[in-house]
């Protein structure tokens, strides 16, 4: 039995109708609704948090099944490396990864209703099409309810969490010669840490912050220095005022020096100049040819709220396929029981080391943060966050299917 | 607390504080009582911290140091750091504070 291009266009038609009067709680049954007339059935599994496993969205026909682990088997295939992947033992089963953009959502099973259809390239396209636009309505309909949040969740999430996911941008984004991606760690209870970027025309922008402290405290301070940062970047303020932005809404809501950490960059991305203005963290690591270069410390100031008068922005230029790590210090000083952090020089050699692997950037920031977490035997004492950075040609097309 | 604090008075309002152990959440804010009580107690301070015997700073412990150094300011006095090597310099340096500190170098 083969299935028309027509078909597949109604169907897409007709989900994209349906998808204005849904709950997020209808949303497998209204795909499968739109593909009954082509006897083909979706079962949509999303990623959970910390990008351990697949959950199943169920509708009313499934039976709720085990989470898949993120990396094994077709289904962790297909997740881990962005493609489509065929069942071992059926030739009608197949697995595709779910996509918001270059934002990894899940995968797709999909039952086809007759063996090798995908050989056919106007079929091909026409499911791939269904997938895209059922990754979109996972992440347009996520905020209305809180049925997707919770099915992408392994546990309760705390109220700093809470205060901090709803702030921050899509963890990867990318374009044809950009690409961007980030984690954050213990996904359940961070607090402190926070990233942000922004893409518009030939600037990327990029923002990694550390707030002082721990827990909910540590929570509101790193969130309000994200919306004062991005507010200032949004009108076109330079890093500096952006800086600057964040000193005054510090000290203007806490008067006991209560600071974040942060980096804040611009980066040219015709020409690969890089911006950086260096309050108190971390610096960068410039990485080329799987190497650490250059270590982002030309110039520095104190943290963001203990206002610095000191012109602390400096600039670098990048070569084509340079890296940028961003990272907090929960990373390199995550401990293990039996003593000795992680370290920045592990970190910059699994870096290294998956780079030559060819794997996409969010796979290789997964398998860190997961490498890090397993260093600490899974438990976080601080919030740890990574930024991966990659300007070259080709970075974005790297990791969409 | 994850760290001692032993004061001694050099000469009338000059305090040396020797600090032993980890400078770091959520043990520091006792430094900040720490000094603050010696502000109350003698008016204005001038204080060295001693930081030769700390083996971990984080920026929990940063912000403590800061607190302190504004207590003995509040008061016209002076805070500065002294002692400190390795990771808790490095972190000095990192978080750019070292000049503020009088630690630098």
């Amino acid at each position: 039995m083969s299935i028309s291009a027509l078909d597949l266009y109604r169907a897409l038609a007709d989900l994209l109708r349906a998808g204005h009067l849904m709950r997020s709680s209808d949303l497998a049954a209204t795909v499968n609704a739109a593909l009954r007339p082509l006897n083909l059935r979706v079962s949509i599994y999303l990623i959970d948090l910390e990008q351990r496993a697949l959950r199943l969205l169920p509708d009313a026909d499934d039976t709720v099944t085990d989470p898949i682990p993120a990396d094994e088997g077709a289904p962790g295939e297909a997740f881990t490396t962005v493609r489509i992947v065929a069942a071992p033992d059926r030739s009608d089963l197949i697995w595709v990864p779910i996509m918001d953009g270059t934002e990894r959502i899940g995968v797709a099973r999909i039952v086809l209703p007759g063996a090798d259809l995908l050989d056919d390239p106007e079929i091909r396209l026409g499911l791939t099409s269904m997938v895209g636009l059922i990754g979109h309505l996972v992440v347009a309909k996520t905020v209305y309810g809180d049925l997707l949040r919770r099915v992408r969740r392994s546990r309760p999430m705390s109220t700093e969490g809470e205060l901090l996911w709803h702030n921050l941008p899509p963890l990867t984004f990318a374009t044809d010669r950009l690409a961007i991606s980030a984690v954050l760690e213990p996904c359940y209870e961070v607090g402190g840490d926070a990233f942000d970027y922004a893409v518009d025309n030939d600037h990327a922008h990029l923002e990694i912050f550390d707030a002082v402290g721990h827990g909910l405290r540590a929570g509101l301070t790193a969130v309000l220095t994200l919306a004062a940062t991005r507010a200032a970047r949004s009108r076109g303020a330079d890093l500096d005022d952006m800086a600057k932005a964040a000193d005054a809404a510090l000290t203007s809501q806490f008067d006991d020096l209560r600071y974040t950490t942060a980096v804040l960059a611009d980066l040219d991305l015709r020409t690969g100049l890089l911006r950086y203005l260096n309050a108190g963290h971390h610096p960068p690591v410039l990485m080329r040819g799987g190497k650490a270069v250059a270590y982002l410390d030309e110039e520095h100031r104190m943290p963001l709220g203990l206002a610095d008068p000191r012109p602390a922005t400096a600039q670098q230029q990048l070569e084509p396929g340079d890296r940028l790590l961003l990272y907090t210090d929960g990373i390199t000083e995550a401990h293990s029981p039996e003593g000795g952090p992680f370290g920045l020089d592990r970190l910059i050699a699994l870096a290294e080391h998956h780079s030559v692997d060819g794997l996409p950037v969010p796979e290789i920031l997964r398998r860190i943060a997961h490498a890090v977490l397993d260093h600490q035997h899974g438990h976080l004492d601080d919030d740890a966050t990574l930024m991966i950075v990659e300007w070259a040609t080709g970075a974005g097309p790297r990791i969409v299917p | 607390m994850a760290f001692e604090a032993l004061v001694s008075e050099d000469t009338p309002g000059r305090y040396v504080i020797r600090i032993d152990g980890d400078l770091a959440f959520p043990d520091s804010d006792g430094l900040v009582e720490t000094v603050a009580g010696l502000v109350a107690d003698s008016g204005t301070a001038d204080v060295v911290l001693d930081l030769a015997g700390v083996g971990f700073l984080d920026s929990s412990g940063v912000r403590a140091l800061l607190q302190a150094r504004q207590a003995t300011l509040a008061k016209d006095g002076s805070l500065t750091v002294t002692g400190a090597r390795g990771t808790v310099a490095e972190v000095l340096r990192i978080t750019a504070v070292d000049d503020l500190l009088g630690s630098s170098g």
